[in-house]
C-alpha cells in the first residue's frame, strides 16, 4: 500500500466489486435523485459490456464515476480554481468560480465530466460530500441492492475499505496516467476498463 | 475476444470550431509579428513594408483574438475570473497573462513602427518577441496537458504550433506584400524594385525553411502515433486512412505544404504573383485544416 496523503486527515475513497454489481443501475438513478442531475448527462453511471459469442459469453458491468485522483490534472489544468481538491480529498467544482472553459473536461483522462445543460458550468461526482460531511455514505453507495459499492476512509486502518485493499487484489483506470485515482475495482474485465470495450470497437 | 459495449453515456468532445479558429488566429498573430520584427532588425528601406504590414496585421489580430475565446466559455459573463481567480498551475493563466500583456507591447511596437521609429521599434520589437511566441505557445501547452488523449500529449505539439504559426503568418504576409508590390509599387525605381524582389525572395525562403520544419515535425508525430499505444495507432489510422485521412493527406499535406513547397520552389512558378499566392492561400487552407484535425482529431478517442 501507498504512504497515507495526510495523515490524521480523512482521505476517502470507493471500491467496486464489479463481480457483486448486477448492472441493475440504481446507482445512477438515485444518485441523478439525489445530486439533481438532468437528463442527458451523468454524474455516475454503469457501462454494460459483453464479449465473446454464443453460446460462449460473458455481461461484465463497470460503475463509473470521477475518480477523485490523488494528482489530479483537473485541479492543477484548471484557470479559475474552480476544480480543486477539498476536505477528504473530494475532488470538487465551485459554481461560483467555473467559468466553463471546458479545460478541466479535455485534461481529464476519464471523461467523467459534463456541462450542466441548464447552469452551462462544469458538473461532475463529489462523492455526495452533503451527505459525507454529515457522516452518511454517497447514495450511489446506500442505494447499491449487491452492495458492490464500499466507500470509506482510507487514511483509517481499520476501515473496511482499508481492510479490502490490503486484502484483495485491486485495480484502477489507466494507472500509468499517475494520476492515482481513488476509486478501485475488484474483478473489473479489460474490455470494461478500455475506452468502448477494447481494441475491437476500432475495426467498427 | 469479441466485445461489444451494450451501453455507455454519450462521448462528448469539449472543445469545437471556435477553439480551432482561435488557434489558427493567434497562429497568425505569431507569424506577421515575426515577419515584422524580422523587417525592423533588418533596418533596410526595403524591409519596412513587411514590419508595418505585420504591425498592422498584429493590431487587427489582437482585437478579434480575445472574442473567440470569451464566445467559447459557456459562462461568458464571467471571463474576468481569469484575472481574479488566476492558478499559476494553469496554462490558460498564463495564456490569459500573455494575451493581456501582449497588446501592450505589440501596440507600442506598431506605434513605433507605424511612425517611423526605428530604434525604438526595434527595442519594442525585441521585448515583444517572446510574448508573440508564448500568446501562442500556451495554446500548445494547454493539449498536452491532456494526459488521455494521445494526439495532444506530445511534447512536441508547442513546437509543432509555432512552426505552423511561422507558416501561416508567413504566408499571409507575402501574400499581402505581393499585392502591395503589384499594384502600389509601380512608380518604384530598378533598384528599390530589385530590392523588394529580394525581400520577397527572402520571406519565401524563410516560408521553405518552416514548411520543411513543419513536415519533419509532422512526420515525427506520425512516427510515434504508428508506434505507441492502442489509442495512438486509432489516431495513426484516423489521419492515414480513416475519417480525417483526406483532410490530413490531401488538404494539409499534399495541398497545404507539399504543392505550395513545390510551387514557391519551383524556378518558374516561385517568381510568379499568380503562383506565389495560389501557393500561399493553399497553405492558410492547409494551416487551418491543421488546427482543425489537431482540435477534433485528439478528441475523436473516446475515453470511457
Amino acid at each position: 500500500m501507498k504512504e497515507r496523503k495526510n495523515p490524521g486527515e480523512p482521505r476517502f475513497g470507493m471500491v467496486i466489486d464489479t463481480r457483486k454489481c448486477i448492472g441493475c443501475h440504481t446507482c445512477s438513478v438515485a444518485c441523478k435523485s439525489e445530486n439533481d442531475v438532468p437528463l442527458s448527462v451523468f454524474r455516475s453511471w454503469v457501462k454494460v459490456v459483453e464479449k465473446g459469442g454464443f453460446p460462449d459469453t460473458s455481461r461484465h458491468y463497470l460503475p463509473s464515476l470521477c475518480n477523485h485522483c490523488e494528482n489530479p490534472i483537473c485541479a492543477t489544468a484548471c484557470p479559475t480554481k474552480a476544480a480543486h481538491m477539498t476536505w477528504g480529498g473530494i475532488q470538487v467544482v465551485d459554481p461560483h468560480k467555473c467559468i466553463s472553459c471546458r479545460v478541466c473536461l479535455t485534461v481529464c483522462p476519464y471523461d467523467v465530466r459534463f456541462i450542466h445543460p441548464y447552469m452551462k458550468i462544469v458538473g461532475k461526482c463529489d462523492l455526495c460530500i452533503h451527505r459525507v460531511k454529515e457522516g452518511l455514505k454517497p447514495v450511489c453507495v446506500d442505494s447499491c441492492r449487491s452492495s458492490a459499492r464500499i466507500f470509506g476512509d482510507l487514511n483509517n486502518p481499520s476501515s473496511d475499505i482499508s481492510k479490502l485493499l490490503s486484502g484483495k487484489p485491486v485495480q484502477v483506470i489507466k494507472p500509468e496516467l499517475n494520476t492515482e485515482p481513488r476509486v478501485y475495482y475488484i474483478g473489473a474485465d479489460l474490455a470494461a476498463i478500455e475506452a468502448r470495450g477494447g481494441a475491437p470497437w476500432m475495426r467498427e | 475476444m469479441d466485445a461489444r459495449v451494450i451501453y455507455n453515456v454519450p462521448y462528448y468532445m469539449p472543445l469545437g470550431f471556435y477553439i480551432a479558429a482561435y488557434f489558427f488566429i493567434t497562429g497568425l498573430n505569431m507569424g506577421f509579428y515575426t515577419a515584422s520584427v524580422v523587417g525592423t532588425l533588418a533596418a533596410k528601406p526595403a524591409w519596412k513594408a513587411v514590419a508595418k504590414i505585420g504591425a498592422v496585421g498584429v493590431l487587427i489580430i489582437l482585437a478579434v483574438e480575445p472574442i473567440f475565446l470569451i464566445l467559447d466559455l459557456g459562462q461568458m459573463p464571467r471571463f474576468w475570473y481569469l484575472f481574479t481567480n488566476m492558478n499559476p498551475t494553469s496554462p490558460v493563466t498564463w495564456g490569459t497573462f500573455f494575451l493581456s500583456v501582449f497588446p501592450v507591447v505589440g501596440i507600442a511596437y506598431a506605434f513605433c513602427v507605424l511612425t517611423d521609429r526605428d530604434k525604438a521599434a526595434r527595442v519594442w520589437g525585441l521585448i515583444g518577441f517572446p510574448f508573440a511566441v508564448s500568446v501562442h505557445g500556451y495554446t500548445g501547452f494547454i493539449l498536452l496537458m491532456s494526459k488521455g488523449r494521445v494526439l495532444w500529449n506530445a511534447s512536441i505539439n508547442p513546437f509543432l504550433f509555432l512552426v505552423s504559426a511561422l507558416v501561416s503568418g508567413l504566408g499571409l504576409v507575402i501574400i499581402i506584400y505581393n499585392i502591395w508590390l503589384r499594384y502600389f509599387r509601380k512608380d518604384a525605381s530598378e533598384e528599390e524594385a530589385a530590392n523588394e524582389r529580394r525581400v520577397l525572395q527572402t520571406l519565401q525562403l524563410m516560408l521553405i525553411v518552416s514548411i520543411i520544419i513543419d513536415l519533419v515535425l509532422l512526420g515525427s508525430d506520425l512516427a510515434l502515433l504508428a508506434n505507441h499505444t492502442i489509442d495512438a495507432f486509432y489516431i495513426y489510422g484516423l489521419l492515414t486512412s480513416g475519417s480525417l485521412a483526406f483532410m490530413f493527406l490531401a488538404i494539409q499535406i499534399f495541398f497545404g505544404e507539399v504543392v505550395p513547397l513545390f510551387l514557391i520552389t519551383y524556378r518558374p512558378t516561385r517568381d510568379s504573383f499568380a503562383a506565389v499566392n495560389t501557393a500561399c492561400v493553399m497553405i492558410l487552407v492547409g494551416i487551418f485544416v491543421m488546427r482543425y484535425i489537431m482540435v477534433m482529431g485528439g478528441q475523436m478517442v473516446p475515453l470511457h
